[in-house]
């Protein structure tokens, strides 16, 4: 469910822009994020799924919405993810921005992506100083 | 291969048993605080214990992967925040060498008007300009502060300084602890090639060299105490999952020196309840919490400026233009980190990430008033409180609305900023707009880098955790020497003020260890 949730709100984040999508591997991106989450603390490890699922069920009192997110078309999405950023409530913003900064980390951390973006410069100006360029420490 | 120097560091990870040994000195901690206690005390022929609850990862071993240096260089995966409005992310590093192995390696001496303060409130008399002159020196000469040179410094920061030249107003290059840097940009991540004088490269090879001895991935929480006087410590070994191994280390020493960072100290002298036996210490002990609150704005332009290439941290405006306690300096995050700070989403955030080859940041920090504090929690452990007040919220939005005016001056066609309701600014109306607006705390989002004061050193009691010469009031043998002691806010990066504190506390222990003739 968790996956589902993610691989949604991912595609939503890039409003299901295929030219970014196609680099990369959703499946494997929400792997590393489910592996990122699991070895952070207790206590972050729980506010980030319960953030989740609040976002999903979009429950009292934070939102109220009788379909899941998951249910909504793309521009429903957008809306939706469109009030929690800009929502009055400091906390509710916070919320959704630990899902959105994890989601978005590891989509952009994809060299694929990166390269087709036009930061290839970028990856190799790092190899050039790096010993041991590209190695990925998957937890 | 493996360098002389690394023989001296035992990775707790791989320790299959308990281990019992004895020192002059143990030091808990070894970032900027303590990697030069280790270094200085070990060469003035003390028998030094080091205790590192992260792990050590040489020059060779970071890769060219922020994500990657997150997951191992950072504490909590670079996820650690302040609670409180707003929410501010405080990243921290969890390794040998400490916070130094991801920071951007600037370097400023304490400001004299600062220690001034310092000596007419707190009484730390001995804390000014000329007695530090030596100790400065003597640091920078270590890591080897040397200004950035012009060729290797970001394009985001030379458009700065080419608009406030033709301003007729430039600011300055900054100082960084860098030997052969040749502008990569991954400073935060771990510096590939060793150029950065962080604390793993520069004092602590040293302090090997010299007989010191570390633990790594060990976490200490225990001291041993007798009366009021501390004993030595116990720690635990912990595997690569951050768990305990079940094996302890128990060092006897004489001299406990806490050098675990402004987050982590408190909780260490917490955790053996120092204040039961001083209770006047319950009045500063994790109070008077200074951060430093960091922003920044992204200006596009029209020629790519490809910002990753080169020092992101590199130039500076000395001297607030609007005098208002603002430090103006560079900035750049590399294309794998932004889109964590981008305030937007959908096409609005794709358009931002195909634009940022084409933009110029620029960043501020605030001299902050000291609002915060850090709590022991139940289940979660240290836990840092923070809110803005006014002055600070004004403070932020006069540097976004400077650094806009900048660079709308300098032709961007759009800034963009991070404060709520103010994401995007195209002209002198938006930062008007801006600037009459009645911005809220929770809205002013923001980083901070420079957590300071939680032990603050003064002259007493009443007014601090350690006195002048670090020892913690009411305590023998317990010293704290890290950012924590540091008694306010500098308006300037801390690591070189640390560092000479340190300096300083290891010459006086030296001294005192000497017979005198
Ligand atoms: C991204 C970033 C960029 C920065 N850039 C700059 C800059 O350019 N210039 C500058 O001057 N400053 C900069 N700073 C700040 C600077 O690096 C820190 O202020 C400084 O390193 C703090 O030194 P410290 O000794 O207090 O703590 P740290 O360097 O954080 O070291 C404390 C160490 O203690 C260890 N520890 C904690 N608890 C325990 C325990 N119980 N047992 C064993 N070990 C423990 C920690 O793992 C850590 O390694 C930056 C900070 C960050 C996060
Ligand atoms: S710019 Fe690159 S080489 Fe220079 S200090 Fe930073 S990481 Fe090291």
């Amino acid at each position: 469910m968790a996956d589902r949730i993610l691989k949604h709100l991912i595609i939503a984040l890039c409003e299901n822009d295929t030219d970014i999508l196609s680099q990369v591997d959703l499946a494997v991106v929400v792997t590393r994020i489910r592996n990122f989450v699991k070895k952070l603390p207790g206590v972050l490890y729980l506010v980030f799924y319960i953030n989740l699922f609040f976002l999903e069920f979009a429950l009292p009192p934070v939102v109220w919405k009788i379909r899941p997110f998951t249910w909504l078309n793309l521009q429903q999405k957008l809306d939706y993810l469109g009030s929690w950023q800009s929502s009055r409530f400091g906390l509710k913003r916070t919320a959704f921005e630990l899902i959105k900064r994890t989601c978005l980390m590891h989509l952009y951390s994809e060299k694929t992506l990166l390269k087709h973006m036009g930061f290839g410069s970028v990856l190799t100006n790092r190899a050039a100083h790096s010993t041991q360029p590209g190695e990925r420490h998957v937890s | 291969m493996q360098a002389q120097f690394e023989k001296q560091i035992l990775n707790g990870s791989t320790i299959s048993q308990d281990i019992k040994v004895s020192s002059d000195v143990v030091i808990i901690g070894s970032g900027a605080g303590g990697a030069v206690l280790a270094k200085e005390l070990a060469e003035g022929g003390m028998k030094v214990i080091l205790i590192e609850e992260g792990g050590y990862h040489p020059t060779s071993s970071h890769t060219d992967l922020p994500f990657d240096a997150l997951s191992r260089l950072y504490r909590d995966r670079g996820f650690s925040a302040s609670i409180g409005k707003p929410f501010i992310p405080l990243p921290m590093g969890r390794a040998l060498g400490g916070t130094t192995v991801i920071n951007s390696g600037t370097c400023f001496r304490t400001p004299a008007h600062v220690m001034q303060n310092w000596s007419q409130n707190l009484g730390l008399h001995d804390y000014n300009e000329a007695e530090f002159l030596p100790l400065f020196e003597r640091v920078e000469k270590e890591i080897n502060v040397t200004d950035v040179d012009f060729a290797v410094m970001s394009r985001a920061n030379s458009i700065f300084h080419e608009i406030l030249a033709k301003k007729g107003t430039p600011g300055k290059v900054l100082r960084r602890n860098i030997r052969g840097c040749e502008g990569c940009g991954f400073c935060c991540y771990g510096c590939p090639s060793g150029a950065k004088q962080s604390m793993d490269v520069s004092y602590l090879p040293k302090a090997f060299r010299s007989g010191a001895q570390a633990y790594t991935r060990c976490k200490v929480e225990k001291f041993k105490v007798q009366g009021n006087r501390v004993q030595g410590v116990l720690g635990k070994f912990l595997n690569s999952d951050d768990q305990p191994t079940g094996y302890l280390l128990e060092v006897s020493a004489p001299k406990v020196i806490v050098s675990a960072g402004t987050v982590f100290s408190p909780r260490v002298l917490w955790q053996n309840y120092v204040s039961r036996k001083n209770p006047k210490l319950k009045k500063n002990l994790g109070k008077n919490l200074t951060l430093h609150p960091a922003n920044k704005v992204y200006a596009k332009f029209e020629e790519e400026v490809r910002g990753w290439e080169g020092t992101p941290q590199a130039y500076y405006l000395e001297e607030d233009p609007q005098n208002e306690g603002i430090t103006f300096e560079g900035i750049f995050m590399p294309p794998d980190i932004v889109a964590l700070t981008v305030p937007f989403i959908g096409q609005k955030l794709n358009q931002f990430m195909r634009d940022y080859k084409y933009m110029a940041t620029f960043g501020f920090l605030i001299n902050d008033s000291g609002t915060g504090n850090v709590k022991q929690l139940p289940f979660i452990g240290s836990t840092v409180f923070y809110s803005f007040n006014k002055q600070d919220v004004e403070k932020m939005k006069k540097g976004v609305a400077y650094l806009s005016r900048i660079f709308l001056e300098g032709g961007a066609s759009v800034v963009y900023s991070l404060i709520h309701g103010h994401a995007e600014i195209r002209s002198e109306q938006d930062i008007l707009k801006l600037e009459n607006a009645d911005v809220r705390p929770e809205d002013a989002e923001c980083m901070a880098f420079h957590p300071l004061g939680t032990c603050r050193m003064a002259a007493t009691e009443d007014k601090g955790v350690v006195g002048p010469d670090f020892k913690v009031f009411g305590w023998e043998g317990l010293y704290v020497c890290d950012g924590s002691v540091i008694p306010s806010s500098l308006g300037v990066n801390p690591q070189v003020t640390i560092m000479s504190f340190a300096t300083k506390l290891a010459f006086d222990l030296i001294k005192e260890s000497r017979p005198s003739p």
